[in-house]
């Protein structure tokens, strides 16, 4: 602002000069007013800014602090100003510092993140340091406006922090989820695996009831038979035995199909009336020729109180005592076999029978008495060999009792013999008068009641020839429900001799065309021929064709019924042609 | 094949109804056995019969598939093509046989170990 004044000039020019000097200096001042007046605000701006503000000088001196940095330095100003960083901080951040300050003071505006401690908590601040130019483009500085962000950052962090746990725990239910399905595939392939090795056994199963139970039926139904030709008594005792034994080998394999349903708790207990005392006497029956061969008696003794009829599963009673009393004799030579019935326990519903089975035999050493209940079990390998039988016996016993609310359990002294006990929880019979219905199941009780009813006459009796079992055990059922009494015919043959034998028992005809001897239709010719005009014969035939049933009626036939057989079907045919339905005779059309 | 349901079709009860299927399972087996031998031979009046079994008793127990295929092997015998169709469906039937077999011995009494497993539970967030 200095002005070189020329010497040469005048008094007036000089005043004039002065004057102007003086405008000047006025005009200077009034500048110098605004700029302190500006210099005031950015100070007061400067002093209570929250951020720290300062500015260095090239010799990276402070210049300038404002309070906030003060405090955050927990120094008074005069302690800054003036001095280096080198002076305040420790030597490392000092160095770090001052290098980025040199940055900034070649030019670079620098924004740095960094991190201290103060008063012993880190914090973090947000720097911006920027280089001052002085007049021109000279740099005569820098200026810094630092910011404590720790709060932000701790914020940031803590939702970092937040969504990792989230993410994480993501990850860990994602694993878990994965495993659970995993799992459940592993579990579903080895419930298949199950299921196919089920599905074998339910295959193997239904061979072998199959196969077995033919020629067993075989075996009891030609014992029936023989039964009825003319036989001295001790044919026919033997004869009887041979059916019963027959029977009682087709009970026991049931049974023994029936020890995997009683391992998958799938086991089925009948609950009918039966006379334990009867049973007893049935299953020493069986045993007795056993006993021929050995120098073996036998004794059964029932004690006190013991009722006449009680309520129960008495196959698997029997099963149980017969498997028991076979034992004994099995492992006994010579002596006594006692079977024992008595009441051990009794309420108002329920009554507990104790059966015990003493015998003199081989007996079995005490060690081994735990073992002998377990599935596949006898004392010894060679026993096996000598005494034959699968190891099931025991193993079903216990598992029976323990299904009919008792247990079996056995003492032994070896070389002396054994006791085997056997309790069962049973009901006590609620109808004791009905004794004609003892020891029946149901089902031959409702047989007894058709039969009645045939007698009475209030039934449409029906003779159902048909060859297939399936569908004559159904069309038989089907027709009991329309309310008729049924006899069946294999084929149309036997169909002709039964009617024929008695045709006043008949009141109509239910007639498969497919059968095997002789046709449904050559039987109806037969019959009609035969003189039996009026009888109706109801054809059925799965043959959809039309014209079939033109062919039915025109060989003589009543009516026809179409396969598949539907009840409503038979019903109504039942109801059509019954004499009790109004249709007192049948009127053959004429062909 | 439900047999609650065939018997509720059949208006019979459980019990009658479980007894004519293990009764079909008896015969039809049987038939089906005469059913391939007789294929085998080569006799045809023997094998439609038995095919001819099959169908009747299976479609009145509403066991349609056994029914259909039974069907389907009477109708190749009687149209004399012997070895291309028939032997296939036999195989087929006695399969739909066995699978039978397998599910009224499953239906006898239920089983409580399937059907939990298959819905899985889920949990997430």
């Amino acid at each position: 602002m200095a002005r070189p004044i020329d010497d040469h000039l005048t008094r007036e020019q000089l005043v004039e000069e002065v004057a102007k000097l003086n405008r000047e200096l006025l005009e200077l001042e009034g500048k110098q007013e605004k700029t302190d007046a500006s210099r005031a605000e950015l100070q007061a701006i400067v002093e209570s800014a929250k951020d720290s503000i300062f500015i260095k000088n090239l010799s990276l001196k402070y210049t300038l602090v404002n309070p906030s940095m003060c405090r955050l330095y927990a120094l008074p100003q005069d302690a800054i100003l003036g001095k280096s960083d080198r002076d305040i901080l420790d030597s490392h951040t000092a160095l770090l510092t001052e290098e980025v300050d040199r940055n900034v003071l070649s030019g670079t505006v620098v924004e740095e993140e960094i991190c201290r401690i103060i008063d012993g908590c880190p914090h973090t601040f947000h720097t911006l340091k920027v280089p001052l130019p002085g007049g021109g483009e000279k740099i005569v500085g820098l200026c810094g406006i630092s910011r404590d962000i720790t709060d932000r950052k701790q914020a940031e962090e803590a939702l970092r922090n937040a969504k990792a746990d989230i993410e994480s725990k993501n990850r860990e239910l994602t694993d878990i989820n994965n495993q659970l399905d995993h799992a459940i595939s592993r579990a579903n392939e080895i419930a298949l695996r199950a299921e196919m090795a089920n599905f074998a056994k339910s295959q193997f199963l239904a061979g072998m009831s199959h196969d077995i139970r033919t020629p067993l039926n075989g075996i009891i139904g030609f014992a029936e038979m023989l039964l009825e030709t003319p036989l001295d008594a001790t044919q026919r005792d033997h004869v009887q035995m041979i059916r019963q034994s027959g029977q009682m080998l087709l009970s026991l394999i049931n049974d023994i199909l029936d020890f995997s349903r009683i391992e998958a708790g799938m086991m089925h207990f009948e609950a009918i009336d039966f006379d334990p005392r009867n049973l007893g006497l049935e299953v020493c029956n069986l045993i007795r020729p056993k006993l021929e061969a050995k120098a073996l008696s036998m004794t059964f003794r029932t004690g006190e109180g013991l009722p006449a009829r009680v309520k129960g599963d008495p196959a698997r009673f029997r099963q149980v005592i017969l498997n028991l009393m076979d034992n004994a004799v099995k492992f006994t030579e010579s002596g006594e076999i006692v079977l024992s019935m008595d009441v051990e326990e009794m309420n108002e519903t329920h009554i507990k029978l104790h059966i015990s089975v003493v015998d003199q035999g081989i007996g079995i050493p005490q060690g081994k008495l735990a073992y002998i209940f377990e599935p596949f079990t006898q004392v010894k390998r060679s026993t096996t060999r000598k005494y034959g039988g699968t190891g099931l016996g025991l193993s079903i016993c216990k598992r029976l009792s323990g299904q009919m609310g008792g247990d079996v359990w056995a003492e032994s002294a070896v070389d002396k013999g054994s006791t085997f006990h056997f309790t069962a929880l049973l009901s006590k019979s609620e109808n004791r008068l009905r004794g004609d219905r003892i020891n029946r199941p149901a089902r031959d009780a409702a047989d007894g009641e058709n039969r009645n009813s045939q007698v009475s006459g209030r039934s449409t009796r029906v003779l159902l020839a048909e060859d297939n079992p399936v569908n004559q055990k159904l069309a038989a059922l089907l027709l009991e429900k329309a309310g008729c009494v049924v006899d069946t015919a294999g084929n149309g043959k036997e169909a002709v001799t039964k009617y024929t034998a008695a045709p006043q028992d008949f009141d109509m005809i239910f007639m498969d065309i497919q059968m095997p001897e002789m046709n449904g239709l050559e039987a109806t010719k037969i019959l009609r021929d035969g003189g039996f005009g009026t009888i109706p014969i109801i054809a059925m035939t799965a043959h959809a064709m039309s014209g079939d049933r033109e062919i039915c009626l025109a060989g003589g036939m009543t009516d026809y019924l179409a396969k598949p057989i539907k009840r409503e079907e038979i019903a109504r045919i039942v109801k059509k042609w019954s004499p009790a339905g109004g249709q007192d005779s049948y009127v053959p059309r004429p062909s | 094949m439900n047999i609650a349901e065939i018997a509720e079709e059949l208006s019979l009860e459980e019990g009658d109804c479980l007894e004519i299927m293990e009764l079909f399972l008896e015969t039809g087996m049987d038939d089906i056995r005469k059913l391939a031998c007789a294929i085998e031979r080569g006799d045809m009046k023997q094998a439609a019969m038995a095919a001819h079994a099959v169908k009747g008793a299976s479609a009145n127990l509403r066991l349609l598939d056994l029914s259909e295929m039974a069907r389907q092997i009477e109708v190749s015998i009687h149209r004399e093509q012997w070895h291309d169709r028939c032997q296939e469906t036999l195989h087929l039937l006695q399969v739909g046989m066995i699978s039978f077999a397998d599910d009224l011995f499953r239906q006898r009494e239920p089983s409580p170990l399937f059907g939990r497993l298959n819905q899985p539970p889920r949990i997430g967030i």
